[in-house]
């Protein structure tokens, strides 16, 4: 399955901060370090995998938290549509 | 009946009441009367005496029936609050309240019970000029603040507690029950003010005091709680509300009690202003 960014979203700066508004659901998310690079790097669609590499080449820590933490933040960027995925 | 003319930001309001409560009416709208009646209402309120209290008309239709004037006077505020952040357009309206510091305004943003009215209060017993009560208009695109100084609603307990300690000097403290009293400051800003700073009260009795610094980023989402439903789409909201996070300054205020609160507030504004 890839991951790739919605094009409902728009990105807005808030000071140093990146914050993703969904016009749809009048929402908007304010995106940690982590999330943030995820983001960028769906500007292209990525497998689970694929990301979790990307993600281990730029920060550094355990494996096992990373990945973790990355179907935490794919989950929400599901849940708020900040994501959509193809096959 | 006498009929008063009510000025607060883009909102002109009319209210004629009978001479029984005139002192009441002016007690609670002090800084909003104005003495021209060639204002265009744009809500015309009638106030009447009936055998079981007072009456309320809104533009000539039957409103609700009120026991006491405080009822009623507390529907008003709350009906023209209601009003006023419909009349305010594409400015942002905070539920928050607010002072003048020198000369450019903290606003004081909050939920119910986290300190939001009492720090406003401090603030203005400790000498700085009321601004906003309630609720805080901004326009974003020219950072200024609008006044909308109405009598400020506080604890009863808390109120008494705080009278016990410190004279009430710049204003009228009216102690009604355990749960409520009314502040009224003797004196409120008039015109709008730039804004500089964003305060975050956080009250909690178990809590070491202190002030945090915030940026914008972390601010954001939290003071978008607190804005009043816009009145145009939710984006010009966001991008307003990230214009006035970037342009102030933000800190949030850990209080644990009364002292704690005035003497975070004076390290925070400095020494009082001169009386």
């Amino acid at each position: 399955m890839l991951y790739k960014r919605s094009n409902k979203v728009k990105i807005k700066k808030v000071g140093n901060n990146t914050a993703l508004y969904v016009g749809d659901q009048k929402s908007v998310h304010v995106l940690n370090e982590t999330a943030l690079f995820i983001w960028e790097a769906l500007q292209e669609p990525f497998t689970f995998d694929e990301l979790l590499y990307m993600l281990s080449e730029v920060f550094e820590g355990d494996t096992t938290k990373m990945k973790e933490d990355l179907n935490e933040i794919l989950d929400l960027f599901l849940e708020y549509d900040l994501v959509d995925t193809a096959t | 009946m006498k009929t008063f003319f009510l000025s607060f930001p883009r909102l002109n309001i009319s209210l004629t009441a009978p001479d029984k409560i005139i002192p009441d009416i002016q007690a609670a709208f002090l800084h909003s009367i104005r003495s021209e009646t060639n204002l265009s209402p744009r809500r015309k309120y009638v106030i009447e005496s009936t055998p079981s209290g007072f009456g309320l008309l809104k533009d000539g239709q039957q409103d609700q029936q009120f026991a006491s004037y405080l009822d009623l006077i507390c529907h008003l505020e709350e009906d023209i609050e209601n009003t006023l952040i419909r009349a305010i357009g594409g400015w942002v309206g905070f539920h928050a309240g607010a002072v003048m510091i020198g000369d450019a305004a903290c606003v004081i943003p909050g939920n119910p019970d986290t300190g939001k009215t009492t720090t406003t209060f401090n603030l203005i017993e400790m000498g700085h000029t009321f601004l906003c009560e309630e609720v805080t208009p901004v326009d974003p695109e020219t950072l200024l603040v609008y006044p909308y100084p109405q009598v400020l609603t506080l604890d009863g307990t808390y109120a008494e507690t705080y009278r016990s300690r410190y004279p009430v000097q710049n204003g009228t403290l009216k102690i009604f029950d355990s749960r409520m009293a009314r502040y009224g400051p003797n004196a409120a800003g008039s015109d709008p003010v730039p804004l500089k700073t964003i305060l975050m009260p956080a009250y909690d009795p178990s809590q070491t005091p202190g002030i945090e610094k915030l940026t914008p980023g972390r601010l954001f989402t939290e003071l978008l709680g607190y804005c009043f439903p816009p009145n145009g789409d939710d984006e010009h909201l966001f991008d307003s509300v990230i214009r006035i996070c970037e342009a102030a300054e933000i800190f949030r205020l850990r209080t644990n009690s009364i002292q704690s609160t005035r003497e975070l507030l004076k390290e925070l504004f400095g020494p009082n202003p001169e009386p």
